[in-house]
């Protein structure tokens, strides 16, 4: 049986959105709806007896501009899913700058750990800044917001793409923050750690989080470069690139399979 | 015929120092020993009410030393409630002078001892500090590889600090019969399991806590010789005794004890002084009353008054003068209370 399902999210749904124009008939248990709304549009929305609108005057605009739409209908659908919006490893990549761990490669192998630059944390602080960190995106903020309104509405939260491998060559604060956690070898704890708690911070609202696919990271922290190179931006106007030196999207490949992965997770 | 009240100075007589003090903005309170200055390495470790000297004393400029500084990626609100920048380390409260004098024994030879370890939950606690953890840890490996670190890291504290603060909180404690160890809270209360065979009341003495700060002293000035001591005895109320008494004379008794041996120490050494927060907040003619409605914990008014003092004394300004207070009078106390984290007050749960 065909689901209806509503996809809302930021500038990262525009590689859901490139796949299924690439192949529309590619997932035919799906009938698919792709909301997008910049910036925190989305959690300045009102839902009310199920309807879905945009409350001030800058969310509508944005709101019609992308969508053509003033208001989404939830009822009309089976389930929603919320793509991007800030749901992101990036924030496990902050945590990580002057914190450790004791299950982290790096410091199982550290001899003096008083020594060491960063603090040694437990890694239940770590958690609950990470998860407090995840509680205040726009994208667990919006899942709360419908699940809250619409209990009975199955919602899905797909991850934001983790960062390009490319973003270790910009210098800016994302590719520093990354190379550390290369450098220490800990990237795999640390990505398992993202996926486990913003799993257990939704499943904890009722809210399923699909963990970005394996076959798209590369080393754990990265997308692999296959599913980055030509990533698209949201806009009003089409087939806008991406600028060249983007690291943070992903492409319609990507996006293709991380449609699949919802339409297995729908049948589960 | 001359004798020695003719030459004494105001603050000498009750009515001059105490019923005008106000006038005078009770001058003289507290001649300090040794001055602190915005250059002053300063550590400070006690009950909950030396977090408040610490707060102030980082308003004011002072260079508060902290052994284990929050992870500045990480939220200060959650890092308070797993006890980072309460006090110089992050040892929680520490209410006794043996519980004090028993962790710079620890800290001095990097002791960790496996038995002080108690169950919470599904997880673990370190017995010694159990609320630095409130989800506790998951092994006791854990627990002892985290306390080695906070010992390490004391010590590298101690080793810069000018001056050390600590401000004496209770008398009372429950104590490990086979070690002689005191713990921080009731062994069944926050954590652990309380065994009446192998815990036991300890209300101590005046003779024994005098003991137990020259040994404060004399371990301190072995991380730095010309490390000087600054007492205070915190003016907050016991949340609960185990002594058989009433909370109130319990409360004066252990509170009467604290302050004579901290005036005795500082008689005995000049490297050791006393700073009346506990007369600023307790003493009638110092205006108040400075306790909320609970009774127990102090308003931030009679914080800022006591910070004030303390500051004007070294010379210090940072504080808005305590008939400005800090919040509206008639506002919202609790959320400045709930920044302090005390953990006796999780004693109060258990009246009935």
């Amino acid at each position: 049986m065909t689901q209806r399902v509503v996809i809302f999210g930021n500038s990262h749904i525009a590689a859901l959105k490139y796949a299924l124009r690439g192949t529309p008939d590619a997932w035919p248990d799906m009938a698919l709806t792709l909301v997008g709304a910049h910036r925190e549009h989305l959690i300045g929305v009102a839902i009310i007896d199920g309807i879905l609108r945009p409350v001030s005057d800058d969310a509508k605009r944005n709101f019609n501009n992308l969508n053509g739409c003033k208001q989404v209908d939830l009822n009309q659908f089976d389930a929603v899913a919320i793509s991007g919006c800030e749901v992101t490893f990036n924030h496990a990549s902050v945590l990580y700058k002057n914190a450790r761990w004791p299950e982290l490669p790096s410091i199982v192998k550290m001899q003096n750990l008083p020594s060491m630059r960063e603090r040694l944390v437990s890694v239940s602080l770590f958690d609950t800044c990470l998860r407090d960190a995840l509680a205040k995106s726009i994208g667990v903020q919006f899942a709360h917001k419908i699940k809250a309104a619409q209990p009975d509405l199955p919602v899905f939260v797909l991850g934001q793409p983790r960062a390009c491998q490319k973003a270790l060559d910009g210098g800016n604060a994302l590719a520093v923050g990354h190379q550390r956690i290369v450098d220490k070898g800990d990237t795999s704890v640390v990505s398992a750690r993202f996926d486990d708690i913003a799993t257990q911070l939704l499943a904890d609202m009722g809210i399923t989080f699909l963990a970005q696919p394996e076959n798209t990271r590369t080393d754990d922290i990265f997308t692999s470069s296959r599913f980055t190179r030509d990533a698209m931006r949201l806009s009003s106007e089409d087939n806008l690139k991406q600028p060249q030196d983007d690291v943070l999207h992903a492409n319609a490949a990507y996006g293709a399979v991380v449609l699949s992965q919802l339409g297995a997770a729908l049948v589960r | 015929m001359k004798h020695p009240y003719e030459d004494l100075p105001a603050t000498a007589f009750w009515r001059t120092g105490a019923v005008d003090g106000d006038a005078t903005g009770f001058a003289g309170l507290h001649r300090p020993k040794f001055t602190i200055t915005p250059d002053t390495k300063v550590a400070t470790a006690g009950s909950c009410f030396a977090q408040h000297i610490g707060q102030a004393l980082r308003g004011a400029g002072i260079a508060v030393l902290d052994a284990e500084a929050r992870p500045t990626t990480m939220d200060e609100t959650i890092c308070r409630r797993f006890g980072y920048g309460l006090f110089s380390g992050r040892y929680g409260n520490i209410y006794t002078a043996r519980q004090m004098t028993q962790l710079l024994q620890d800290v001095a030879q990097g002791t960790v001892d496996p038995r002080f370890v108690w169950p919470k939950g599904a997880g673990f606690v370190d017995a010694l500090r159990p609320t630095v953890e409130p989800d506790g840890l998951a092994s006791i490996d854990e627990v002892l590889l985290h306390r080695a670190y906070h010992l390490e890291r004391t010590a590298q504290m101690l080793r810069v600090a000018d001056v050390f603060i600590f401000t004496l909180g209770l008398t009372e404690a429950w104590e490990d019969l086979e070690t002689g160890r005191v713990f921080a809270m009731c062994p069944g209360t926050v954590a652990g399991t309380f065994d009446a065979a192998s815990h036991a009341f300890r209300n101590f003495t005046h003779a024994e806590i005098l003991a137990d700060l020259h040994e404060i002293r004399a371990i301190l000035q072995r991380f730095n010789p010309d490390m000087q001591v600054l007492l205070t005895v915190s003016p907050v109320p016991l949340t609960a005794t185990a002594s058989g008494d009433h909370v109130i004379p319990a409360t004066a008794y252990s509170k009467a004890v604290l302050r004579a041996a901290a005036g005795e120490a500082v008689i005995q050494f000049n490297d050791m002084d006393y700073f009346p927060s506990f007369e600023i907040i307790t003493s009638h003619v110092m205006g108040g009353p400075w306790f909320d409605d609970g009774q127990r914990t102090v308003r931030p008014e009679g914080v800022a008054r006591v910070m004030q003092h303390f500051l004007a004394a070294h010379g210090l300004s940072a504080l808005p003068p305590a008939d400005q207070p800090t919040s509206p009078p008639d506002g919202d106390i609790s959320d400045d209370d709930a920044d302090l984290i005390c953990d006796e007050l999780l004693l109060d749960a258990f009246a009935k």
